[in-house]
């Protein structure tokens, strides 16, 4: 580490649950199987597999180390218990709220439980003739635990599997199917844990399409609602707005 | 110190001396996690990644004399990043796991661990992905900032601006999930 550099954010991270999250993950090691399988395709020995889990178990011996100098993580987040973090991670419990939402005809209003988005004017997203728009699949109601469980990717895969199609219409030049896909995801998740990246993408789509008055409009209510941060960057360059 | 790592996947390893050999399981045995944590990062399943990570090292071995003694790192992580770009961003999406409902058959520590990685991964997933490589080298890899510079070779300014604007689009990504999950926690 550089003595310039700052200190890595999962020991000095603001919530205990993302330095627990980015322990766990700079902590990951593929599967014996996956070694095992890697190594022989390219002819390496049975010894040197040896000495990776040696490897493996000395950096996590580091890593436990510098966990344990930092502040506790599991015992000072009570309210995040490993059976409901299992569940919110995957989406669980707001997956079947926002699931039942979306099969309703006419879903209520999710409580907003973060600063919204710029709303979505309804003239910017009529695109000319809309284009088939991916759904994530969906599966059949579930009841109990286990499945519970077992439809909990659905939420969060549901909403990143919409912002990442929108970001390829973007990125492919489909400005029109972007618009759409945001549309759904507007609609399916009012109050997405993406919004902010969602109304970013619609505001490169209207740009795109030369809508940039619509575009400026959106920008500047995006600059208002969220303030300065790298997104809102982006939204200046995009919409030709003028940095402070 | 080699350049860059151009992606050219040979049909079979090529012939290697008994010396090349050692090199390149001393190399396996201390890299191939990192290599292969780097592609999962970049949004591969496990098994893709592994893949990837077996291309990252075919090429290695292909050029394990451009590789000076002490770069070995160094390259292979800009060749993971070199073949993980050459996969194409359609390949590279948030990966959850098909095993979800076999979760209560794990550990209570490997199935909080598994969670805790795909909740790192989907807001990784948000940030851009420039901004992203930036924070997996020096947030997870622990690279220093004028390791990254030289690997990524971009000014050191730059790696410390990403750097910045990296961790302020996780926080706030993560903070949004975060409050979410509070939120839901609430009766």
């Amino acid at each position: 580490m550089s003595p310039r550099d700052p200190k890595r954010l999962r020991l000095v991270a603001g919530s205990a649950l993302q330095r627990r999250v980015l322990a766990a993950t700079a902590e990951e090691e593929p599967s014996p199987e996956l070694r095992d399988r890697m190594a022989g395709a390219l002819g390496v020995s049975a010894a040197a597999i040896g000495a990776a889990s040696g490897a493996a178990v000395a950096k996590a011996t580091v890593s436990a180390t510098k966990a344990a100098a930092g502040i506790s993580t599991t015992s000072a987040l009570p309210w995040i218990t490993v059976g409901v973090l299992g569940l919110a991670v995957a989406g669980a419990i707001f997956s079947a709220r926002e699931w039942k939402a979306s099969v309703r005809p006419s879903p209520a209003p999710a409580p907003r439980m973060i600063a919204s988005a710029p709303d979505f004017p309804a003239a910017a997203i009529e695109p000319a003739s809309p284009a088939p728009v991916p759904r994530p699949d969906l599966p059949d109601v579930p009841s109990g635990g286990r499945a519970r469980m077992a439809a909990a990717p659905v939420d969060l895969r549901g909403q990143t599997s919409l912002v990442d199609a929108a970001r390829d219409a973007v990125s492919s030049g489909a400005a029109d199917r972007a618009l759409a896909i945001l549309r759904q995801y507007q609609d399916r998740y009012p109050a997405g844990v993406f919004r902010p990246e969602a109304a970013v993408l619609k505001i490169e789509a209207l740009a795109e399409l030369g809508r940039g008055a619509e575009a400026r409009t959106l920008a500047e209510r995006f600059v208002a609602e969220y303030g300065e941060g790298s997104l809102t960057d982006r939204v200046r360059q995009v919409a030709g707005l003028a940095h402070p | 110190m080699v350049k860059s790592a151009m992606i050219a996947m040979p049909e079979v390893p090529v012939a290697r001396t008994a010396e090349d050999n050692t090199r390149l399981e001393r190399m396996f045995a201390t890299h191939h996690a990192t290599v292969w944590r780097i592609l999962r990062r970049r949004g591969l399943s496990r098994d893709a990644a592994a893949d990837a990570t077996q291309e990252a090292f075919i090429i290695a071995v292909e050029r394990l004399h451009e590789v000076q003694s002490g770069d070995e790192r160094s390259f292979l992580i800009r060749t993971a990043l070199q073949v993980a770009r050459t996969l194409g961003r359609k390949s590279q999406r948030w990966h959850l796991e098909d095993d979800m409902d076999q979760r209560g058959l794990e550990g209570r520590n490997t199935e909080q661990r598994r969670s805790d990685i795909e909740l790192c991964d989907l807001a990784l997933s948000k940030v851009d992905p420039e901004l992203a490589e930036i924070f997996v080298l020096f947030e997870l890899e622990e690279l220093s900032s004028p390791e990254i510079a030289s690997l990524l070779e971009i000014p050191l300014g730059t790696v410390a601006s990403r750097l910045r604007r990296a961790r302020e689009e996780f926080r706030n990504v993560f903070a949004r999930i975060e409050r979410t999950m509070h939120h839901e926690e609430q009766p």
